[in-house]
């Protein structure tokens, strides 16, 4: 598996000039930015986040952060891969929050009762088995591992930093998310040779 | 033999993932082009690298526009900061927002865990911190840039698709639906409007270089509290061409499932035009708009009542506020704020700061109440009540009250019918978690109805292929046959075995696969079912 091409170059000289016009806050430049990120940012915050409308606001969180960090920019690397690790960072940073939160409230009430609390945003499957529809039946550590690995590129040591976990423990992840992936694709084609119940 | 090649593939592509052999990929790629099971790996692969592929939607002009709109607000200094729990990361890149917040959420995450586990054994109520709803990052809109905000939900209530509940900032021309809820929006400065269950509005915005704002009712009742500093006002409801323009005061209008309008005022004056000509309606004055007829009269007195329960204390339209939840176990308690009525629980509800009385009431249960103080900066509250049953009242009426259906008031609750078709008509819209809220209001309020009972294999299917929800699925199925089953039993057997199917439940489902053979040996699933028995069988 190849890195992604936008991980390969550094930045151009137009993207540091707009970098820094979004650093002096010129309106233009803020919205030809978000323009460019907006929809990367919410695709990524959508991978890594199980519930849809947690995921928008991630994405916004994110694509504030982007917006105020304009200074430190650096051409260490493309502007892509700078938002990305913002991204990834706020999106990951509000769901351990939530799971958190959740977990507190858990023990004290029925699961009705937080799904009420927290409602999750439900998005009509057609049964097939798409990369979101995989994604949501991975627990959320593996999704994240395997969303950094296979969508971003990240090597393990750096998702190991970014989950604050053991390497050791990322590969696990990933070798576990991809069993999974196949266990699926087999389940899928066995069910449509049979003609089975779901 | 395709799942074995593909097994193989599998292995060999793990050995060349981070390995740059073009021979490699190439000979995997050539496999893959005959082997579906390679190709549907690769095809999920491929979606992972297409981040930024194809062209900027609406959602996304959506989000730029409110990324735009915060950070506008941030810059001038007239936006209340994102609310705790929603830091940006903490690492060099953050810039001058990161310090104070972050200071902030690690003390508002660990007084929630303290407080929550140590109140809830003290006093039977704990306060604290409210559990994280998704973060708010436009807030409250500008003097000079007005736009909607949530401030009360009570259910399920759906803003362009997606579930929202208070605190909210509502974009202009957004469409709001309440479903088996209610809710109340604010228009800062001009409005505050109260959505009854099965409402659709939606938040027009004024034409340019105007401020005659206007709130279209689609379906349903809509009940407005014109604020005093708006006088005169230039704020309408509207439903097609009919244009109900408030001149100072506190009405309502209503569109039928017939498409018929009324407009009923409470205070000040309405002037009311439309295809017709125009009529000015006072206090006490309502006006039927359909078909010919349309002739101001007295304002039906139940209406009137119902309209007043609407609309909850006026101090809920100061803004900003905090969000308070309102939580109770267990839940659908009449909960109260400062007296009034604002929802049944859970609730959301954004309350200025100051001191609070809240109020929760479940039949068979204890009343409880707590007053509280809000101070201006606090953004969220989380008031949990814990109902225990009742144990003043004496065996037999307790049983009494279990046995008899819930008081049923017509001014206040909607038939069974209207519930069933109102759960129909979301199921066709395809709004899924709303029709689940309906099915279950209509349980929650006509216990003892044919419709309760029935509706719970609607309810199971909904949950187990629209929601997700496998084990709420298969309870709602086991209820029904608890319940004696009916012409439906087949399908909630069927149901049900799908249901523990997808729990990963084997044995149970064995077991739930004979009884529907036993039951059904000719159904329509029978077949299909005997193979999956012996497969379990086999296994």
């Amino acid at each position: 598996m190849t890195m992604p091409q936008h991980y390969e170059t550094m930045a151009s000289e137009p993207d540091l000039e707009l970098m820094r016009r979004v650093a002096k806050r010129e309106t233009t430049a803020q919205r030809q930015l978000v323009e460019r990120l907006v929809r990367r940012v919410r695709k990524l915050s959508r991978l890594l986040l199980e519930d849809a409308a947690e995921a928008e606001d991630a994405a916004q969180l994110s694509l504030l952060e982007i917006l105020q960090s304009a200074s430190s920019f650096r051409n260490t690397g493309p502007l892509e891969a700078w938002a990305d690790r913002i991204t990834v960072r706020t999106t990951l940073r509000l769901a351990r929050q939530l799971r958190a939160q959740r977990g507190v409230f858990e023990r004290f009430t029925e699961g009705e009762t937080v799904r009420q609390l927290f409602p999750k945003s439900q998005v009509d499957r057609a049964g097939s088995l798409d990369l979101e529809h995989f994604l949501e039946r991975l627990p959320s550590a593996r999704r994240e591992a395997f969303v950094l690995k296979y969508g971003l590129g990240y090597s393990v040591e750096e998702i190991a930093s970014i989950t604050q976990v053991p390497t050791g423990t990322v590969k696990d992840r990933l070798i576990m998310a991809k069993r999974k992936l196949r266990e699926m694709i087999h389940r899928e084609a066995l069910v449509a040779k049979k003609g089975s119940l779901s | 033999m395709m799942h074995e090649q593909y097994d193989q593939w599998a292995a060999a592509r793990d050995r060349l993932e981070d390995v740059r052999d073009p021979a490699g990929d190439e000979q995997l790629g050539q496999v893959a082009k005959e082997n579906p099971l390679c190709q549907r790996e690769l095809d999920i692969f491929a979606e992972l690298d297409e981040f930024d592929s194809g062209d900027v939607d609406g959602d996304d002009r959506a989000a730029i526009d409110r990324v735009m709109s915060a950070l506008e607000r941030h810059q001038d200094r007239r936006v209340v900061p994102l609310r705790p729990g929603t830091a940006p990361p903490s690492d060099e890149d953050a810039s001058q927002l990161a310090a104070p917040r972050r200071k902030r959420i690690a003390w508002t995450v660990g007084l929630a865990a303290a407080a929550c586990v140590g109140a809830f054994f003290a006093t039977r109520t704990w306060e604290t911190e409210a559990p994280a709803q998704s973060p708010v990052a436009v807030t409250s809109p500008s003097k000079d840039e007005p736009g909607w905000r949530m401030t009360l939900s009570s259910g399920t209530v759906v803003v362009d698709g997606q579930d929202v509940h208070a605190g909210r900032a509502l974009t202009m021309g957004s469409a709001l639906e309440t479903g088996a809820g209610r809710a109340c929006v604010v228009l800062q400065g001009v409005a505050a409007a109260c959505l009854d269950a099965t409402t659709t509005v939606r938040m027009n915005p004024p034409a340019e270089g105007s401020q005659a704002y206007a709130l279209e009712v689609v379906q349903g009742t809509v009940v407005v509290d014109v604020l005093e500093r708006h006088q005169p006002s230039s704020f309408s409801l509207t439903s097609g061409s009919l244009r109900a323009r408030a001149m100072g005061t506190f009405y309502g209008l209503e569109v039928g499932a017939d498409h018929s309008k009324r407009v009923a005022v409470l205070e000040g004056r309405v002037e009311v035009t439309g295809a017709i000509s125009s009529a000015v309606l006072t206090p006490g004055q309502e006006l039927l708009a359909s078909g010919e007829g349309r002739e101001a009269e007295a304002i039906d007195s139940e209406r009137a009542e119902r309209y007043r329960m609407l609309v909850p204390s006026r101090r809920l339209w100061e803004q900003p506020g905090t969000l308070l939840r309102i939580q109770t176990k267990p839940v659908g308690a009449t909960v109260r704020l400062d007296g009034h009525v604002v929802g049944i629980s859970p609730v959301m509800v954004v309350a200025p700061a100051g001191a609070h009385t809240a109020g929760v009431r479940l039949d068979g249960h204890e009343s409880r109440t707590l007053t509280f103080e809000l101070s201006k900066d606090e953004r969220d509250r989380f008031l949990p009540f814990l109902l225990e049953p009742d144990q003043g009242s004496e065996p037999s009426t307790t049983r009494q009250k279990a046995q008899e259906p819930r008081r049923e008031d017509p001014a206040s609750d909607p038939s069974a019918a209207d519930l069933l078709q109102q759960a129909r008509q979301l199921m066709s819209a395809g709004q899924w978690s709303s029709a689940a809220a309906a099915y279950r209001e209509l349980r929650r309020v006509h216990p003892n109805s044919a419709e309760a009972k029935t509706v719970l294999v609607a309810l199971g299917q909904l949950q187990l292929d629209r929601l997700g929800q496998p084990a709420a699925a298969k309870r709602s199925f086991s209820a029904y046959l608890a319940a004696g089953g009916g012409a439906l039993s087949q399908e909630a057997r069927f149901g049900k075995i799908r249901a523990l199917r997808k729990l990963g439940a084997k044995t149970a489902e064995a077991t739930a696969i004979r009884e529907f053979l036993d039951k059904h040996p000719d159904g329509l699933d029978a077949a299909a079912l005997r193979r999956r028995l012996a497969e379990l069988d086999g296994s």
